[in-house]
Order: C-alpha cells, then structure tokens, then sequence
C-alpha cells in the first residue's frame, strides 16, 4: 500500500473523528450522540485497517474484528438505554436527563 | 547456694503484690480477710528477710543473679536485669526487708478495721519489691527501674484515702516533685553513659572520668537524690506525705523510698571523689536542709508533722556525711535511723490509734495508759537525740567526727558545717523532747480514754526499740575500737575519701560535746515542757512571736513554691488554652473547615448533570494529555 493511499484514508479517517465528536458535543439528542459515537469507532477502526495494510500486519485487522464485536455490543445496550430512558422522559434530549445532578 | 535462691528475694514480694492485688481484685469476698493478707504480705518480707540473712551469714563476695532476658538494648549494648548482691547493697536490702517486715507486722494491727487494708498490703508489698529493685540493681537504668517504682508506690500509699482532696494532693505532690528530681537522675544517667559506653556498675566504676564531667554528673545525681531524699530544694513533699496511713510514713521514712538517694550517692562514690567541690556543695545544702528543718519541727503541733522534719533534718545529717566523703557513715546512719525513726513513727501511729488525734495538744500522759508504746518511744526519742550507748549517737557522733575532720584537713568550709551540725544536734534533742514530754508526760488533755495498741503493734516496737538501742554497736567510733560497718563490712563496696584521723584526745573532745549538747537539749525540754507542758508552749510562742508563726507555717516554703512555680505554670497554661483553645483552635479549625467546604461546593458546580458538559471534560482531558505527552 502507498503511502499517499495512507494519507489519503488517515484524512477520511480523521474527518469521521472530527464530524463524531463534532456531533457528540453539539447534538442535544440522545440517539443522534449515539450515531456519534459509532461514528468515532468506525474512524478508529478504520484507522486501524489502514495501518495494518500499510505494515502488513494483521493485529490490525484482528483489532477491527474486536471493535467491530465492541460496536456490536454497545449497540444492544446503548439502544436498550435509549428505548428506556425514553419511555421514562418521552423525551430523549439531554437538557431533560439531569436526574444524577447534584 | 545461696546465689541460686537469691532470685527468690526479688519473686516473693512481687509473687504477694500480685497475688494480694489481682486477687483483690478479682475476688471481692477475699478483701475482707484483710488480716490474713496482712499475714501473707508480712510473711513473704520477712522470708526475703531470712535469704539476705543467709547471705549475709555466709558472705564471701558479691553475688550477682540475673533473669533470662535482657531489658532494653540501648544501641549496641544491652541492659539485662542484672542484681548484685554486695556488702552495700545486702546492708540496704537487710534494712528494706528487716525494718520493712516489722512494719508490715505491725500494719496488721494498724489497717485492721481499715476495708481498703487488700490494696494497702498489695502496694506495699509492691513498695519492698521496688525498693530492692533499686539497691540491687547492677546497672543505672534497672536502678532508675526501681526508682520509679519507689515513686508510684508512694504516690499510691500517700494517697491511700484519697477520697479526701487534701490527702490526694499530698499524694500528686509527692510523685511530681520525685520526677522532678528523676530527671537529674536520667540526665546523669545518659551522660555517663555517653562517656562509658556502659551502664554497667562495674564499668562505670573502673572508669576515669574528667573532673568537670564528674562534677556535672555528681551534680545532676544529687539533684535526683534532693528529690527523693527530701532536701533543699525538693523537700517539701515529705512533710506532706503525712497524709497516708501512719505505718507507710515509717516504710517511706525509714526503709524505702528516702534513703535511696543516699544510697545512689554512696554507690557512686567514685563520681564524687574525683570531684571534690561538689562534696562541698552536697555538704552545704545538707547542713541547711537539716538546721532548717530542725527549726521547723520546733513548732508543729502535728506529732507526725514533727517527725517528718525530724527525717528531713537527719537526711541532712546523712547527706553531710556524704559531704564529708565519708559515704560508709551515711550508709551508717542510715542503718541506725532505720530502727528509731521506725520505732517513732509505729510509737506515733500507735497513739494516733489510740487518741484518734495527731495534735500534740490534744495528748499528753499518754504512757500511764500505753506502757509499752511510752516506754519504746522514749527509748526512741534518746537514740535519735544521740544518749549514748544507743544507735543515734554513733552514728550521729561519726558524722559530726568526718566533717571536722574535713574541716581539720584544711577544708575550713567544713568547720561551718560541724558547727551548724552541732546545733542542729541541740535542735533534735530539743524539738524530741518537747514531742515526748508533751504526748506521754503531764496530764491526759484529750477526751477519748486512751489505750494500749494490741501485741500485733507493740512487738515489732519493742523489737525496734531493742534495734535502736543495740544497732549502734555495728560502727563503734575509733576511741572505742574498729568500726565494723565502715573499716570490716563496708569497705569492699564502698571508697571512702580519706580522711585525716584525730588523734583520741580531740576524738573525745567532739564525743563529750555532742553527748553535752543532746543531754543539754533534753534537759531544756524537759525544764520547759516536762515542768510547765503546754504552758510552755503558749509562752515560747509568744516570746518568740513571729517567729514562731514563721515556723509553724514552715517559713511559708510552699506558699513560695506556689507562686514561683505553680502559679505561673497555671498562667501559662491558661494563656496557651487560650492561644490554641480559642485562638488557633477554634479560628484555624473554623479556617480550614470553611476553606474546605467552599472548594467543595466549587467544584460541585463542575458536576452539571449535562452529558455534553462532560463530553467536553474528557476531550479538554485528551487534548491536555496529548500535549503533555507530545510537547512537555
């Protein structure tokens, strides 16, 4: 794999990160900041990928397979929790889920 | 084979402290055989009694018994619990457990209708034990072992009624002004150490040591001895100590406790040998403590009170001897005192049992209705007074021969101190008979009938009489023949400094005066007080107006004492509660507890609650870590 190659995808891997966390810290809606947060995973993963090709090593990609798993799993609780908290608030913005403030 | 059981003097009266007072304890119903206690406790002194006279009986050379394990280890050098029986330190023990056991027998009697007698039994049992701690100790801090617990032992004995304030102020009194003391002994104690490198008795004796350092360490020990010892300026305590059950004041008078400092001083002859200046000053403070409380005892009215000077004043005698350099007197005179003051206080505490008052003014004629206590008390009252042949004069005419020959020596310092001596000589006849005439003379003046104590009280005064006239007999004066406790028994453990010897003529000379002036005093008590009784008094009081006052309020010492130290010492105290109390206290806690709670509710507010807030929290944290990472 050529370098520029690398580049190229650490930049569209960077971007994902950015537009994650942009999202994270902006959005006020609980299910969009968990988009967010696939997003970010996804960037690392990817990131992961790119390495892995270019050293030709396959940690890397074995890497990927875990996160992937990971992504996975926090989906299943991540959307239990949404689905929970909403049917508690009828509401999935932040501003209402301060319930553990001191 | 006597060494083998030696250990055993040590077990016995720590075996029935012990067993007396966790038994008390535990058992409420054995409290009640106070009697039986009394016989337990008085049985194990007296069988310690029966070892040292086997060892002295079969003395050869000193004796040392050790336990198994060591004490401390103070660096590389350890401190084991090592005892050494020599001719000092078994002369010491004899009296501890002799005089110790009598008056032991006789608190039987004494304490009998007493509930609390267990504990008084239990403590002094503990007060033997802690005694012979100290003179059989081999090394200085088994010694300052045993010096303390001769301290707390008293504190508990003085304090024995101590639901009466008075009586544990007494108490509190006596142990603070020991500790004071105590400290010259550990300060002496380091330094010497520090030089030697041992604490041993045997090193520290072989060793040579500068004359300044000597001096020092002399100094800071007789300051210890001041405290235990009752001397200016730490004797005021004594006289206090009254206030515990009369048989514990003639244990603390006579065989404990205030003869441990002469006995520390002769055991370190060698310090004050090599530094003679300091014998002066230990002679010059022993004279004045003993004219002092000579003087003092003149006008108390509290028989017991009379006595307790009496004590301070020939502890003076003793510590001149020391003064002299001749250590073996004071060891001598120690003996001697042991009997009669013995006998004086159990005579007192007989009377005191039965008049049921200590105020002289409230006896008189006593010996019509207490034969037995009379008769040994008067006996007692001519030894300490110094009538030849009974022991006072011995011992006392010894003291007075050492000092004028230090005087004659070339020391004309010491010419000063015979003289004062002598006085206080007159004194002792003067202020004993005035005691004697006026509680066992003339006419009964109290209103409860008085009556003989039982035999349990009057055999161990009887035998104490028969000591105090026979004791004497051990140091004859060189006119009469050798010295056996100073030249044949003492001589071995003890380095006198030598004296010049005088020649039989002036020898006589200073006998006939001192046997003139103990008579003289007597007689002029007698003309006084065996003549005119309380009369007298009346009128001495007030020919001698204020002075008197003075004397009677003893020169008004505590109340100086008071002002100097305590007072201080509670404004000091109070300013510092004040300080830390108020001012530190309670502003820099106030300070540091509203410091907290305010950076608390600070950084309470960092908790919003709000997700993205702390989203924002962990990116700030990542970028930070970054850079610390990448760029510091």
């Amino acid at each position: 794999m050529a370098p520029e190659l690398l580049y190229a995808v650490l930049t569209l891997s960077g971007g994902l990160f950015s537009l994650g966390l942009l999202g994270l810290l902006l959005r006020r809606n609980l299910l969009l900041a968990f988009l967010a947060i696939e997003l970010l995973l996804n960037a690392a993963n990817l990131n992961f990928l790119a390495f892995s090709r270019y050293h030709n090593e396959p940690t890397g990609a074995v890497f990927v397979l875990f996160g992937i798993c990971l992504a996975a799993v926090e989906a299943v609780i991540g959307l239990g929790l949404v689905v929970r908290v909403f049917r508690a608030e009828k509401d999935l913005g932040f501003a209402k889920l301060s319930n553990l403030r001191w | 084979m006597v060494s083998a059981i030696l250990p055993l003097t040590l077990a016995l009266p720590l075996l029935g402290a012990a067993a007396i007072g966790f038994g008390g304890l535990a058992l409420p119903a054995l409290r009640r055989q106070g009697t039986f206690l009394g016989g337990l406790a008085t049985a194990l002194v007296l069988a310690a009694f029966a070892l040292f006279a086997a060892a002295f009986l079969s003395y050869e050379k000193p004796l040392y018994f050790a336990f198994a394990a060591d004490w401390l280890l103070v660096g590389e050098v350890p401190v084991p619990f090592r005892f050494q029986v020599d001719t000092l330190s078994l002369l010491m023990a004899l009296i501890i457990t002799g005089i110790g056991g009598l008056i032991h027998l006789y608190s039987i009697g004494y304490m009998k209708e007493d509930p609390g007698a267990w504990r008084y039994f239990a403590f002094l049992n503990l007060f033997v034990f802690a005694m012979l701690v100290l003179v059989l100790a081999d090394s200085l801090p088994v010694l300052f072992l045993g010096w303390e617990g001769v301290g707390v032992c008293s504190y508990f004995l003085i304090g024995f009624w101590f639901a009466e304030e008075a009586n544990a102020r007494a108490a509190q009194k006596a142990f603070l002004m020991n500790r004071i003391g105590d400290l010259g002994l550990l300060a002496g104690m380091i330094w010497l150490f520090a030089e030697r490198g041992s604490f041993d008795m045997a090193t520290l004796r072989s060793g040579v040591y500068p004359a300044d350092m000597a001096a020092g360490v002399g100094l800071l020990l007789f300051f210890a001895a001041t405290g235990k010892s009752a001397q200016i300026p730490l004797y005021t305590w004594l006289p206090d100590a009254m206030a515990g059950p009369t048989p514990v004041s003639a244990l603390i008078h006579a065989a404990t406790m205030v003869t441990a400092g002469v006995y520390l001083l002769a055991r370190m002859d060698f310090l004050y040998n090599t530094a003679p200046e300091v014998l002066g000053v230990v002679g010059g403070i022993a004279v004045a403590t003993a004219l002092l409380a000579g003087l003092i005892a003149l006008a108390q009215y509290d028989i017991k009170k009379v006595l307790a000077y009496s004590t301070v004043s020939q502890l003076g005698f003793m510590f001149a001897a020391i003064g002299a350099g001749a250590y073996a007197v004071a060891i001598f005179h120690v003996f001697t005192h042991a009997f009669f003051k013995a006998l004086l206080f159990l005579g007192s505490g007989s009377v005191i049992h039965a008049t049921g008052t200590q105020d002289l003014r409230q006896m008189g004629g006593l010996r019509k209705a207490m034969p037995i206590t009379g008769l040994t008390f008067w006996i007692g009252t001519l030894a300490i007074a110094g009538i030849p042949p009974l022991a006072g004069f011995f011992s006392k005419d010894e003291i007075l021969a050492a000092v004028f020959a230090r005087g004659a020596a070339g020391q004309t310092l010491y010419y000063l101190y015979w003289i004062s001596l002598l006085a206080t000589a007159f004194l002792t006849a003067l202020y004993m008979g005035r005691l004697t005439w006026l509680a066992f003379e003339g006419s009964y003046r109290g209103s409860t009938p008085p009556h003989e104590s039982p035999a349990v009280m009057t055999i161990p005064l009887l035998l104490l009489a028969a000591g105090s006239v026979v004791a004497g007999l051990a140091g004859l004066p060189a006119l009469l023949g050798p010295s056996w406790i100073r030249e044949r028994w003492l001589a071995s453990s003890v380095d006198e400094k030598p004296l010049p010897s005088l020649s039989h003529a002036t020898e006589g000379l200073l006998m006939g005066l001192s046997v003139a002036l103990a008579v003289g005093g007597l007689a002029l008590a007698g003309y006084l007080f065996g003549r005119r009784g309380l009369a007298a008094e009346a009128d001495l009081a007030r020919r001698l107006g204020r002075l008197h006052t003075a004397l009677q309020h003893a020169l008004q010492v505590d109340r100086l004492y008071e002002r100097v130290f305590v007072q201080p010492y509670f404004v000091l105290a109070d300013f510092f509660r004040t300080l830390f109390g108020s001012w530190v206290g309670r502003g820099a806690a106030t300070l540091v507890g509203q410091a907290l709670l305010r950076v608390g509710e600070g950084l309470a507010r960092l908790q919003a609650g709000y997700v993205p807030v702390y989203l924002v929290y962990l990116v700030g944290a990542g970028l930070l870590l970054v850079i610390w990472l990448r760029y510091l």
